[in-house]
């Protein structure tokens, strides 16, 4: 399976050439023109390979190197540079650096020691982009999201239908209200949504709007500067401390529109976090709100964030290779509710990592990052226990949304038992034996 | 435990300071002078780390370092040089070189950089050998979408139709004859030429025979004409077999054994047997016979049934919308409303694709107009709200069983055999689910 490929540098044309050279050769590229940004970018996604210039302002190629060694001390990182005294030779060269390369570029040498770090696509993988991209251009004609999401993952199907609603909205308007769970991964979706808004890689502020009244200015003002900022994503990240408060945002969205000149490609991704589901948030911001399902509603989600995290972590503490888990961590994983979301995975998952040595990720040391036991169970039991779980979940929501009793549900199930009582679901066998069975 | 550290330096006087400092700062020192002989004691002896000049009869450092990088490349090298061309340094560095340091030497920052090459070439040493490594990408992390090859009769977009287009993909060079099983209804033709699709060579011919068109004179002009037009092999493709005549069916039985004038082709033959129903049901309703049954039993894919695969449903919907379009020219491709979509995923085809098709060409018949709205789709599939709330929990709790099947998956490395174990059960059967 192709990697993929991180190519940096201030001169947009010589970047653009790199990745279209790159491409061309099947590779997989992402691009980025400041050291800043491309370092956000390796903190989120896994690269194969690092191709930087050396001359650049604010960062230079070995400040960025050295950011990068941080994360990652094994990763390859080849600088393709301008002509580069003995001093600053020599200084990379005890960083590590991978390979120098002079500009002008030999490409047909470049490419060999490309193809050294990271494998290109293959004829097959590469029709299947193609055709990804087709089939994406066909489901966004349906109101889908325009590319696979680079940063959120949306692997659960409440997560794709989540992700849906916000671009479909994205696309409608000036402004997006959604409401996550504490410690969600709300923001980033928000960052796909800059990119697939043609926002590029620059970066997407996030700042809040806190209770007092005073700080409805003290907001325009950070807009009004976001705003001036070209280098910044005129997508922006708002975040609210309730409910309460999305009429004042819908207010700073209308005044922020009047003012700003060119307001076109502007977004205002307001994001409130709280507990549960909120009937208020719903009935307050309308057709402009999505509500995000919290992590443990979305296993293979919470995977793909697991397993980002492991890698991450693993890579950060120089091993060569990744974090894996003992069946015992992968069922505690699924079976932990997760009440601060994405946020606590990451949390847990470095301190697991890091206290896991160069073992795989075992029941205890989660646990011990968790700070929870969680019972074993053996593998026969394990989807039974789960989808039990989810069942009970489910018809106590079922409840709450339908204002039903239990009862009055039940029979609007078709169940024959009589229920009293949500506590009553608890014992309820699975309602198609097939959910425990393979 | 002390790290040892081979020293290399023609210069003697200079080789002697470089042991004493490395002495000083607790490390074990071989000093040496000569190349050859350093290579010979690298090769014999494990070092942390090695030292060496540039300058030096017999051998260039940066050859040295080439050489010494072939016999052990996990050994971190640092060069210690009076001066170096700049594409000298860019040569060790594209050799391996751990550190590059000029004199006037700076002795802290040199001590500094050998326990940090070693300590790193430690970690690595210590890492298991493992080759979960590439979980991010390999794993199924995008189990439905990166496929790596081209399968369109199903969009993918869920697990069961990826492991679906996954497993026939790896069994696409089947020898003489593969079963696809599925329910009621499926598009077994387009998965066929989907089948096809996965050759580049035009050598590769199908031919489709179903029971209104099969019998023995068809058959054979059929393969005779792909030969003629360069067939080197001819997949013959038996749709609707269980609702053949028994003739029908005893031609079937000859053509995969290659019995009778189906010997004499002088072509490579093959038989893709497309069923719907388990085949011990088959056997036992006495819809197959023996030796039908233990010719399509070698190798059996399952169909996954639509509702198993509710996100690709949404894009099969969609895809023929588009196909209804083009066929009536209309000036545009009417959209599904949101939560009108959310309805075909929700419903259960038991008719699967054929359901699926003649449900949209309905609606578009019944509803013209540029959206397909949530009323439209219900009253088509006669949506009945009591049954609703009951299907909507079955399916929901069946995605997320698949869902959580995915996640384990995901966890354990994207590894088949680890999650089949994982839920105490066998690879097939985590398989047909996914």
């Amino acid at each position: 399976m192709a990697g993929r490929i991180l190519v940096l540098d201030d001169e947009e044309n010589y970047a653009e050439m790199l990745q279209d050279l790159l491409r061309e050769n099947n590779y997989r590229v992402d691009m980025a023109t400041r050291p800043e940004r491309a370092i956000a970018q390796l903190e989120e996604i896994p690269y194969d390979l690092v191709i930087s210039d050396y001359k650049m302002p604010v960062m230079d190629g070995a400040d960025f190197l050295k950011k990068a060694r941080e994360l990652y001390p094994n990763l390859p990182f080849i600088l393709v540079s301008g002509l580069m005294n003995t001093p600053e030779l020599v200084k990379v060269a005890n960083m590590s650096v991978t390979l120098v390369m002079e500009k002008p570029l030999d490409t047909g040498v470049f490419l060999k020691h490309v193809a050294r770090f990271s494998a290109p696509m293959t004829e097959e993988e590469k029709t299947q982009v193609v055709q990804d991209g087709q089939t994406a251009a066909a489901e966004a004609a349906a109101l889908s999201y325009p590319a696979k999401p680079c940063f959120f993952s949306a692997s659960n199907f409440s997560a794709s239908r989540f992700l849906q609603r916000a671009w479909s909205i994205a696309k409608k308007g000036k402004e997006l209200f959604i409401l996550e769970p504490i410690g969600g991964d709300a923001e980033l979706a928000v960052k796909d949504i800059s990119h697939w808004r043609g926002n590029g890689d620059k970066p997407v502020d996030v700042i809040s709007l806190s209770r007092s009244s005073s700080s409805d200015e003290e907001a325009m003002s950070q807009l009004r500067g976001v705003l001036a900022d070209f280098e910044k994503s005129r997508v922006v990240c708002v975040r609210l401390s309730a409910t309460a408060d999305i009429a004042r945002a819908q207010k700073l969205t209308k005044t922020l529109r009047c003012e700003v000149e060119a307001s076109e490609s502007l977004l205002l991704a307001y994001i409130v976090s709280a507990d549960g589901r909120s009937a208020e948030f719903e009935a307050t911001a309308g057709d402009s709100g999505v509500v995000l399902p919290p992590i443990s509603l979305r296993p293979s989600d919470l995977a793909v964030y697991a397993c980002r995290t492991a890698r991450i972590a693993a890579e950060r503490a120089g091993r060569s290779r990744c974090a894996a888990f003992t069946p015992e961590a992968v069922y505690a994983l699924l079976t932990f509710d997760w009440p601060r979301n994405y946020k606590q995975i990451q949390e847990v998952l470095h301190a697991a990592v890091s206290a896991s040595a160069d073992q795989p990720l075992s029941l205890e040391v989660l646990c011990q990052a968790l700070g929870k036991s969680i019972k074993p169970v053996v593998p026969n039991n394990r989807i039974a226990t789960w989808m039990q779980a989810e069942q009970q979940r489910y018809l106590q929501e079922m409840i709450e949304q339908e204002n039903m009793t239990a009862n009055e549900l039940a029979k609007e199930l078709g169940l024959d038992a009589a229920f009293q009582s949500k506590g009553d679901f608890k014992n309820m066998p699975l309602i198609r034996d097939e959910l425990s069975l393979f | 435990m002390p790290y040892s550290v081979l020293i290399l330096d023609d210069d003697a006087d200079f080789n002697c300071l470089l042991t004493d400092i490395f002495e000083q700062a607790g490390y074990i020192v071989t000093s040496l002078t000569d190349p050859i002989e350093a290579v010979d004691a690298f090769r014999e002896t494990d070092y942390d780390l090695v030292v060496t000049d540039h300058r030096m009869p017999n051998m260039a450092g940066a050859e040295f370092l080439k050489v010494i990088k072939k016999i052990k490349p996990e050994v971190p090298v640092i060069m210690v040089s009076g001066y170096l061309e700049n594409d000298t340094i860019r040569e060790l560095i594209s050799g391996g070189v751990g550190g590059v340091f000029l004199k006037p030497l700076n002795i802290f920052s040199l001590l500094e950089r050998t326990a940090e090459l070693i300590d790193e070439a430690k970690k690595v040493e210590n890492a298991p050998e493992s080759d979960a490594g590439d979980i991010g990408d390999a794993s199924g992390v995008d189990a439905g979408v990166q496929l790596g090859f081209v399968f369109r009769s199903f969009p993918c977009k869920s697990g069961a139709s990826a492991s679906f287009a996954k497993r026939l993909y790896s069994l696409r060079n089947f020898k003489s004859s593969l079963s696809l099983i599925g329910e009621p209804g499926m598009h077994y033709r387009s998965i066929c030429e989907d089948i096809r699709g996965f050759y580049e060579n035009e050598a590769e011919h199908f031919v489709y025979l179903s029971k209104g068109s099969f019998d023995q004179e068809q058959a054979l002009s059929l393969i005779k004409v792909a030969k003629q037009e360069g067939a080197e092999r001819v997949t013959c493709v038996l749709l609707e077999l269980e609702g053949m005549d028994e003739s029908q069916k005893k031609l079937a039985t000859s053509l995969a054994k290659h019995q009778g004038e189906f010997e004499e082709l002088g072509v490579a033959l093959r038989t893709v047997f497309c069923v719907c129903g388990d085949l011990d049901a088959l056997f036992d309703e006495g819809l197959i016979d023996e030796n039908l049954y233990i010719l399509m039993g070698t190798a059996e894919v399952l169909v996954p049934p639509l509702r198993d695969c509710d996100i690709d449903v949404g894009v099969m919907a969609q895809q023929l919308v588009v196909e209804v379009a083009r066929e009536k020219s209309l000036a545009a491709v009417p959209r599904f409303e949101r939560s009108a979509r959310d309805l075909f995923r929700q419903h259960k085809w038991t008719r699967n694709y054929q359901e699926l098709r003649a449900t949209v060409r309905k609606i578009l018949e019944d509803h013209p107009g540029d959206i397909i709205t949530h009323a439209a789709v219900k009253s088509a599939l006669k949506f009945n709200e009591d049954v609703s709330l009951r299907t909507r929990f079955e399916s929901h709790l069946s995605s997320q069983k698949i869902d959580y099947l995915r996640a384990a998956a995901i966890l354990l490395g994207g590894d088949r055999d680890q999650t089949a174990s994982f839920f105490g059960t066998d690879v097939n059967a985590i398989e047909n689910q996914m």
